[in-house]
């Protein structure tokens, strides 16, 4: 049996007095800080065994080894759990964020602490849906930090700012226009927004009043992060209150709304450059949808045309299979209505809220042709006029297709939770010591000797 | 081996009910005779925690780095005099913080540190400290240090010593042992 190591620090004074309460550590066995050649000696030394010292220190002397081993190596990790473990910044600790379109209103550290409680489901059926991930990751702290690379982490929260953009300001317009639909009809349709990251939350926002949102950001925000998480969680912030007051004036069993940013599955391609926080949505399967009282999907995307994304593919056909009603609803089917006149906003609003009203088909006399657009529920207005709007996702009918995260068993009813991902999804390149297994750090920190994948080391 | 010397101190008002003073002794008072890096790492993220959160009582303070060694060596043996001595400590009760009485009370804490020279962590340190003259007492450099601190790995720290005066609420320093020289060296934080 191994005897276990003693801890390094060992304190060697200490006082407790009224005066005074105090202690000093000291630690033996400090390793000095080796260039890479005298790297590459220990770990000869500790692997080969049999190299004497002599030799040893003559390699030491001379100029760089022909050997081809290397003292580190370069492994694939999580991306979130070395974002978690050792900072959101994790390898590039000195880069910040850009926010496009921050207020210069003072930020709201409170709410911005509390995100991922304010904004969880408060019906217990979607709790289990919802991944407070993104919303905790203002307050994380690293919990270590990488050996070879001790650069302070600045918090998010220092950092991060509201946002409101023109296309947030559109998107709640369309939320409210949605919740407007379903205010008194269609509870047994759960509703599915697929829009980029900060207009999604910003929809969920302007529906909050039907619907009760549940978020599914299932990252954290990074420099280099090829998914803009930090502008989602902007724009989480900016939505707090109007998400705060939909949430007021909701009904307690209001339907759900699954809340995704659809560029959560963005192109990576650099792992030397670029940081891979990408992810897979996860949503309930059709069982658990039925379970929850739902008989509809009513699936919100951006533009006329598009589909489901490739990790819901397997989702939506097990849906259709299962006799749930999928449709799909372009944003660009609401549309502001010219005749309407602008409503009332309080001044805390106005950020966010023109006073605009968006209706389906862009015209009150349209708005409830919804229903016989999507015939999920009885229109509560009697002989409305369907518009004439390009809108294939009323037609839409989900179809199995074969993509990098289908899991082989299309056709067949399966989790999100098991979906298949591609190879090196979500994964960032780390640096660890051969010798020693330490993690090093981050290979984006590094330029040099740490970005080829092997050869020779010196200092 | 060479080393440098990190050290800060920090002179806070006491304030009645403030749980600064009681948090810091107990987290030096039960951290372990023996300890693994991550220990060291957890204690220092809840210290730098601490005084960040209270920086704005932070009345007085100073702080230091250089990486020459033998200053570092002489340095540092200084600060563990400072508090093997009890050197700052008071030598009876002055009364705890009173609300009624004007007469205000403080603590210091101090940390110092020799790390091991040219490691990943002493350049950081010298980065963090790297301060502008105008700047030196400024209370967000106090704050930028503290930041700075929560990235140390102790993998590359030799020693390193913690003391709080005082260990009782009722023996805060006065302004009037702050005003003896053996105190001159901190010097007024100034609210920038």
């Amino acid at each position: 049996m191994t005897a276990q190591k003693a801890p390094p620090f060992k304190r060697n004074a200490f006082i407790a007095k009224p005066g005074i309460v105090g202690a000093r550590w000291w630690q033996e066995s400090v390793a000095a800080p080796v260039g890479r050649r005298g790297a590459m000696v220990i770990a000869l030394v500790a692997g080969a065994g049999i190299v004497g010292v002599a030799s040893v220190m003559m390699l030491a002397l001379s100029g760089p080894s022909s050997s081809p081993s290397s003292d580190v190596k370069t492994v694939p990790k999580g991306a979130l759990e070395m974002q978690r473990e050792y900072g959101w910044s994790f390898g590039v600790a000195d880069e910040g964020i850009k926010l496009e379109g921050a207020s210069d209103k003072p930020v709201d550290l409170a709410t911005l602490a509390s995100l991922y409680t304010q904004l969880a489901p408060t019906q217990p059926r979607h709790t289990p849906y919802y991944s407070p991930t993104l919303f905790q990751s203002p307050t994380a702290l690293p919990r270590a930090v990488p050996v070879e690379d001790a650069q302070p982490v600045m918090p998010l929260i220092q950092t991060i700012r509201p946002i409101v953009t023109p296309s947030m300001r559109e998107a709640f317009q369309q939320g409210r226009s949605v919740a407007s639909l379903f205010e008194t009809v269609g509870k047994d349709t759960a509703v599915i927004v697929d829009l980029p990251g900060p207009d999604a939350v910003a929809f969920a926002a302007g529906a909050s009043k039907s619907f009760e949102p549940i978020f599914g950001f299932d990252n954290w925000p990074h420099p280099r992060g090829v998914v803009p998480a930090h502008q989602t969680l902007a724009a989480a912030l900016a939505m707090a209150p109007a998400l705060k007051s939909g949430a007021a004036g909701r009904d307690k069993s209001a339907p759900g709304m699954f809340v995704l940013d659809r560029n959560r599955l963005a192109p990576y391609a650099d792992e030397a450059t670029q940081f891979d926080n990408r992810y897979v949505a996860k949503l309930p399967d059709a069982a658990a949808l039925k379970k929850l009282g739902y008989k509809n999907v009513l699936y919100v995307v951006a533009k006329d045309g598009e589909v489901e994304t490739d990790d819901l593919n397997e989702d939506f056909v097990a849906y259709r299979q299962a006799e749930l009603g999928v449709r799909i609803l372009p944003t660009s089917t609401l549309t502001q209505d010219p005749a309407a006149k602008p409503r009332a906003v309080p001044a805390e609003a106005r950020d966010y809220d023109t006073g605009a009203t968006y209706s389906y088909g862009g015209s009150d006399a349209t708005h409830y042709g919804f229903w016989v657009h999507y015939p999920f529920a009885r229109s509560p207005r009697p002989n409305v006029r369907a518009p004439n709007i390009a809108n294939s996702g009323r037609n839409y009918v989900p179809a199995p297709r074969r993509t990098a995260y289908s899991s082989g068993t299309t056709g067949t009813a399966s989790s999100s939770s098991a979906r298949p991902r591609p190879a090196n999804f979500g994964l960032t390149p780390v640096v660890i010591g051969v010798a020693t297994g330490a993690i090093l750090g981050s290979r984006l920190s590094r330029s040099g000797s740490w970005n080829r994948s092997g050869g020779s080391a010196f200092g | 081996m060479l080393t440098s010397l990190f050290a800060l101190e920090l002179c806070v008002r006491l304030v009645p009910g403030m749980p600064l003073r009681h948090a810091l002794q107990q987290l030096v008072f039960m951290h372990p005779e023996h300890a693994g890096h991550q220990d060291r790492h957890v204690l220092y993220s809840q210290i730098t925690d601490l005084l960040g959160h209270n920086l704005n009582l932070a009345e007085r303070g100073c702080w230091e780095y250089f990486d020459d060694h033998q200053r570092a060596q002489s340095d540092y043996e200084m600060w563990s005099k400072g508090m093997l001595t009890e050197e700052g400590a008071r030598t009876s009760p002055s009364g705890p913080p009173d609300p009624y009485r004007p007469e205000p009370r403080y603590l210091t804490f101090t940390i110092a540190m020799l790390l091991v020279q040219g490691s990943a962590t002493d350049k950081m340190m010298k980065n963090v400290c790297h301060i502008p003259e105008p700047e030196l007492w400024y209370r967000r450099t106090f704050g930028r240090i503290l930041t700075g601190m929560r990235s140390i790995s102790f993998a590359s720290v030799r020693s390193d010593i913690l003391y709080l005066i005082p260990g009782d609420e009722a023996w805060g320093l006065t302004l009037e042992d702050l005003a003896t020289p053996k105190f001159e060296y901190l010097r007024p934080i100034a609210n920038a």
